[in-house]
C-alpha cells in the first residue's frame, strides 16, 4: 500500500500549479486589453467619460454656433450673412431679410422688430457639411475652426441631433482638450423638427429682445 | 501509465490554452479598430501618415483633461445691453444706416472686421439726413463699450462713453436702449442719482422681459442701495429671482457688485445685496461673510432687523 501511494509524482502537480497561475495572468491581460477595444454601444456608453461640468454657466465670451446632424458637421453662414446685408445696406437699401444657401445650409437673416440686431434662422440640409466618419478632414476642418474662433475669445455652441451624439462626444473632447469651452442642445429627431413651430432648425438672434429667448450657455 | 496520459493531456490543455493567450494578446494589435479624431490628431502631430502606435492607441483614452477657461466676468448691462432702439416708426434711410452699423458691429465683434473697416462702411452708406449724427454716435457708443468689454484703458474709455451716452439721451431720437446705456454708464462713473433716473425710465420703457430688462433691475437695485433707500432695495430682493432671471449665474454678475463696491466703498448696502445673491444660490458660507462684513453700528434698526434674519436663515440652513 505504501509503495503504491509512493508512485504518486508531484512535480507535474507544481507543473499544473504554475500553467494555471500563468493562464489566469494572460487571461486577465487579454480580458483588460479586450475590454479597452471594445467598441459596442453599450460598452462605448458605460464607458464613455462623463460630463465634467454638467451645470450650464454663462461664458463673456463670444458663442459660435455649428451643427452636428446625418452624421455631419456644419457651420453657419453668419459672416456671409452679415456682409450681403452690409453690402445691401451701403447702397442706401434697406434689409428685411436676407436669404442664402451655402456649404449645406440655407439661412434667413432678417432685422428684429426693435431694429435692434438680427435673427439668424437655419435649415440644416443632408447635403453638405464635413462627413463625420473622415476623421482626417474633420480634425482639419476644427483646427481651421480654431484658429479662426480663438479659446480667448470664443466659446462653442453645438445644436446636435442623436445621429452625431457619439461623435460631439469626441469632438467636445478634442475641443476642451484646446481650452476651448463648449455648451450643446440636443434636438429631438422628429420629422419636421423645427424650434418655434418654424421650418427652420436653429434659431438665435444678437440684439433681439424677446422674453422666450435665453442666454446661450456652456456645459 | 493511465494517470500519466491524465497528466501528459492536462499538461498539453494547459500549454495549448497558454500559447492561444499568447498569439490573442500579440494579435490585439493587429485587430480591426475605428479610428478616431485622437487618432488622426497624434498621426499629424508625429508627422506621419502611419497609424498612431500601440502604446499611443493604449494611452490615448486619458489623454484628455478639462481646463477651465478665464474667469466668467462680465460688466453688468454694459455687456447685454445690446445695441438698438424701439420699434417705433423710423426714417428707411435711417433703417438702412442703422442695419450698416449693426452689421458690422457683429463682424467687428465676432469676425475679426477692424474698427477701421467698420467705420469706412458706416462712413460709406449712402443715406442722408438729420438723423446721421445720431447713428453715428451711437456706433461709436457701440464701439466703446466694446472696448471698455476689453479691458482696454478704462480710465480713456469710460469718460468718452459717458459723454457719447448722454448726447444719445438726451436726442429726440433715443429710445429704451439710450436710456438703459446711459444709466449704466453714469452708474460706473459714479452719478447713481443721475443713473436712476436714466434707469427707472429704461426700466419702464423696456419692450420685453427677460435677461437684458433683468440686468437693468440689477442696475436699478445698486442706485437705491446706494442713494440709502433700503426698504425699495429689500423689496427688490424679495422679487429678484422673477425679475432677474439670471439670478443663479452669480459668476456673471458677482464680480459687477464687487466693482461698484470699489467704486462706492462706503455703501454696505451693495454688500448686502452680494450676500443675498449668495445666499439665493446656497452658498451660505460666503452670505454670511458679506452680511458680517456688512453690519455697522451705524445702520438704522429695519437693516439690521433684516441682516440678522438672513444670518439666521443661513445659520439654520447650514445646520440642516
Amino acid at each position: 500500500m505504501r509503495r503504491h501511494r509512493n508512485e504518486i509524482d508531484l512535480s507535474a502537480l507544481v507543473d499544473i500549479i504554475s500553467n494555471v497561475a500563468g493562464m489566469m495572468i494572460l487571461l486577465a491581460c487579454v480580458a483588460i486589453l479586450v475590454r479597452q477595444q471594445d467598441t459596442t454601444d453599450l460598452v462605448a456608453m458605460t464607458a464613455a467619460k462623463p460630463i465634467s461640468f454638467p451645470f450650464p454657466y454663462i461664458p463673456d465670451k463670444r458663442s459660435l454656433t455649428l451643427c452636428l446632424k446625418g452624421e455631419r458637421l456644419y457651420q453657419l453662414p453668419e459672416k456671409e450673412a452679415l456682409e450681403e446685408i452690409s453690402r445691401k445696406t451701403e447702397k442706401g437699401e434697406t434689409v428685411q431679410w436676407i436669404d442664402l444657401v451655402k456649404n449645406g445650409v440655407e439661412a434667413r437673416v432678417e432685422l428684429t422688430p426693435t431694429f435692434t440686431g438680427f435673427r439668424f434662422q437655419y435649415r440644416i440640409l443632408p447635403e453638405g457639411g464635413v462627413d463625420l466618419r473622415n476623421k482626417k478632414l474633420l480634425v482639419t476642418t476644427l483646427e481651421s475652426i480654431l484658429e479662426e474662433y480663438p479659446a480667448e475669445k470664443f466659446f462653442y455652441s453645438f445644436h446636435t441631433w442623436p445621429d452625431s451624439f457619439e461623435e460631439f462626444r469626441e469632438i467636445r473632447e478634442f475641443l476642451h482638450e484646446k481650452g476651448i469651452e463648449v455648451g450643446w442642445e440636443l434636438h429631438p429627431d422628429l420629422p419636421g423638427d423645427a424650434p418655434q413651430g418654424t421650418r427652420y432648425d436653429v434659431i438665435y438672434s444678437v440684439g433681439e429682445y424677446d422674453e422666450k429667448l435665453t442666454t446661450i450657455k456652456a456645459q | 501509465m493511465n494517470r500519466n496520459r491524465i497528466e501528459y493531456f492536462v499538461r498539453f490543455l494547459l500549454i495549448a490554452a497558454s500559447a492561444l493567450s499568447i498569439l490573442l494578446t500579440l494579435a490585439w494589435h493587429f485587430f480591426p479598430r475605428e479610428i478616431t479624431i485622437f487618432d488622426v490628431l497624434l498621426s499629424m502631430q508625429n508627422q506621419t501618415n502611419e497609424q498612431p502606435s500601440f502604446w499611443q492607441r493604449l494611452f490615448s483614452h486619458d489623454r484628455f483633461s478639462f481646463r477651465r477657461g478665464s474667469r466668467v466676468r462680465q460688466v453688468v448691462g454694459v455687456t447685454n445691453v445690446a445695441v438698438g432702439r424701439s420699434g417705433g416708426m423710423m426714417d428707411v434711410d435711417q433703417l438702412s444706416l442703422r442695419e450698416t452699423a449693426l452689421a458690422q458691429l457683429i463682424l467687428l465683434d465676432r469676425f475679426g472686421t477692424t474698427e477701421r473697416e467698420a467705420w469706412t462702411a458706416v462712413k460709406n452708406t449712402a443715406s442722408h439726413g438729420s438723423f446721421r449724427v445720431f447713428e453715428e454716435r451711437r456706433f461709436q457708443a457701440e464701439l466703446l463699450r466694446l472696448r471698455y468689454q476689453e479691458d482696454k484703458d478704462r480710465a480713456v474709455t469710460l469718460p468718452e462713453l459717458k459723454k457719447t451716452s448722454l448726447y444719445l439721451v438726451g436726442h429726440g431720437l433715443r429710445d429704451f436702449e439710450e436710456k438703459g446705456n446711459a444709466g449704466i454708464v453714469c452708474l460706473l462713473s459714479g452719478d447713481a442719482e443721475k443713473a436712476r433716473g436714466y434707469l427707472e425710465e429704461a426700466y419702464h420703457s423696456w419692450p420685453a422681459n427677460g435677461r437684458v430688462k433683468g440686468n437693468i433691475f440689477l442696475a436699478l437695485m445698486i442706485t437705491y442701495a446706494i442713494d440709502g433707500h433700503n426698504p425699495t432695495v429689500f423689496g427688490m430682493l424679495d422679487k429678484v429671482k422673477s425679475k432677474f432671471p439670471e439670478w443663479m449665474f452669480v459668476e456673471t454678475y458677482i464680480p459687477d457688485i464687487q466693482d461698484f463696491e470699489e467704486i462706492y466703498p462706503s455703501v454696505y448696502m451693495l454688500t448686502v445685496i452680494r450676500g443675498r445673491m449668495r445666499q439665493l444660490v446656497m452658498d451660505y458660507a460666503a452670505a454670511r461673510a458679506c452680511y458680517n462684513r456688512a453690519l455697522h453700528e451705524d445702520m438704522d434698526i429695519a437693516t439690521k432687523l433684516k441682516i440678522h434674519e438672513w444670518l439666521n436663515e443661513t445659520d439654520l440652513a447650514r445646520l440642516r
